[in-house]
């Protein structure tokens, strides 16, 4: 088992929501931020943080729905 | 006041909507998507709502499809002006609003696009069959026509055209389909997926009975519009180009939170009532003053072949305007004139001034077509007296 807070990234704040709304209807709590700028080079971006101990549902939800996710990272997304 | 001017905006709007406008500006009306405080995140979540809601109303799976706009001219001049490419040809109908008209007119104008219209037989005192419609369009077709343009109901009138068999008969040919259905969201049955939409125009103030400032363009899976406005998004701020991906490549600058936040109920009020009962209920209203009118002298409706929400009338001898002022005086709100259509009036052949538009919303009861009619009685009879 996995500890900590991991992120899955985004383009937009309405995709992170969009995943948000999907992991909420699988019972999977998580959380809209804005991402580190330094951490994704374009400026402004969005993650979701989640408990790493449901990385892999987190993955197969957002694959199934067919949510584009940029990259997942270890750790806070946040500066 | 007894409003029958439903087809311009709807009024009243349910309290729900009301409640949440004001909810929202006393309570979370930040900048959605801009930045990660508490209030910015919550409006950003009432939108993410919205687009939700208008997604399942709407038939479409993607709610990054929905793009806010502050109308439906908005919309339409972004799916007109961002889908038309030089050299293309492009076919309306002969019952357009001026939103479509316009824009189209413009750029054919500039000698950028071409454009030819289509009968609808709305004046010809039938009802058109989908065929008619379709070989209508196929006739004017031409080896570079991109797409079909058309209103999915008229707003002067009861008249609609059979989208779905447009649709059908668009994609058979490789043109894409844009309606614009600003009379008949939240109203008739509209199902992008099902009708083969691929942009979709309405506005929230209407049958959707959001408050004004609130209008949506809706995308189909794979459709990618040029943009008409640039500017910020809240999304890759370090680039100077926009981005490709819906809805921020084509929402720049601040949404109107409390405009959406009201949408978002009033689409939630509609789901809850039903399409279905509403049109009912509305042509209910329509079918009873059609039947008043059509049997008065002095009084001529037009197109009352077709059954909807929305009656055109005209009385003989009085400009359309003096009958709105009369019907003013007496509590009644119409909308006279030419309805910001001139194809569809020339269409329907109304008078150099113009007709009287009287169109009914869900909150509107059957006694008030009862005074509306007395009213109008009693102004013909004033007329008639002035005549002598």
């Amino acid at each position: 088992m996995r500890f900590g807070t991991c992120t899955a990234t985004f383009e937009s704040m309405t995709l992170a929501t969009k995943a948000q709304h999907a992991l909420s209807h699988a019972a999977i709590r998580s959380e809209v931020v804005k991402l580190d700028s330094s951490r994704v080079g374009h400026g402004c971006a969005w993650g979701l943080e989640f408990s790493c101990a449901q990385e892999g549902n987190v993955r197969t939800i957002l694959g199934n729905a067919h949510i584009p996710v940029k990259k997942y990272i270890e750790g806070s997304g946040m500066p | 006041m007894i409003y029958f001017d439903h087809a311009a905006t709807t009024f009243p709007k349910p309290p729900s909507v009301y409640a949440e406008v004001e909810r929202c500006i006393r309570s979370y009306c930040g900048n959605p998507g801009r930045g990660s405080h508490t209030l910015s995140r919550a409006a950003a979540e009432k939108i993410y709502e919205c687009r939700e809601e208008a997604a399942s109303l709407f038939g479409l799976d993607a709610p990054e499809n929905i793009v806010f706009t502050v109308n439906t001219t908005a919309a339409l001049n972004m799916a007109i002006k961002g889908l038309l490419q030089q050299g293309d040809h492009v076919l309306i109908s002969d019952m357009e609003h001026n939103s479509v008209l316009r824009p189209i007119d413009r750029l054919a104008r500039e000698g950028r696009i071409s454009y030819d219209i289509f009968p609808t037989h709305g004046g010809s005192g039938r009802i058109p069959t989908a065929e008619d419609i379709c070989r209508g369009i196929g006739q004017r077709i031409r080896p570079e026509t991109r797409a079909v343009v058309c209103a999915h109901a008229s707003n002067i009138c009861s008249a609609s055209l059979p989208i779905a068999e447009i649709g059908a008969f668009c994609h058979t040919n490789g043109l894409y389909l844009v309606v614009d259905g600003a009379q008949s969201a939240g109203i008739l049955p509209l199902d992008m997926s099902r009708m083969g939409i691929d942009v979709l125009c309405v506005p929230g103030h209407k049958g959707l009975y959001g408050i004004q400032g609130s209008g949506m363009l809706l995308l189909s899976p794979g459709t990618v519009l040029d943009t008409l406005t640039e500017g910020g998004n809240g999304v890759r701020s370090l680039d100077a180009a926009m981005p490709d991906f819906s809805p921020e490549r084509y929402e720049s600058g601040t949404l109107p939170t409390p405009a959406i936040a009201g949408l978002c109920e009033g689409i939630r009020f509609v789901k809850r009532v039903g399409t279905e009962a509403i049109m009912t209920h509305e042509q209910a209203l329509f079918r009873r003053l059609r039947e008043l009118l059509t049997n008065t002298q002095g009084v001529k409706v037009y197109a009352p072949q077709f059954v909807g929400s929305t009656l055109l009338f005209s009385v003989d001898g009085m400009p359309s305007d003096a009958v709105g002022r009369a019907l003013d005086a007496r509590g009644f709100c119409v909308r006279c004139g030419f309805h910001c259509s001139a194809l569809g009036h020339r269409t329907l052949g109304t008078p150099e001034s113009g007709a009287v538009r009287a169109s009914f919303g869900y909150f509107n009861r059957p006694a008030e077509v009862e005074r509306f009619y007395r009213a109008l009685k009693e102004i013909l009879s004033t007329a008639q007296k002035a005549d002598r």
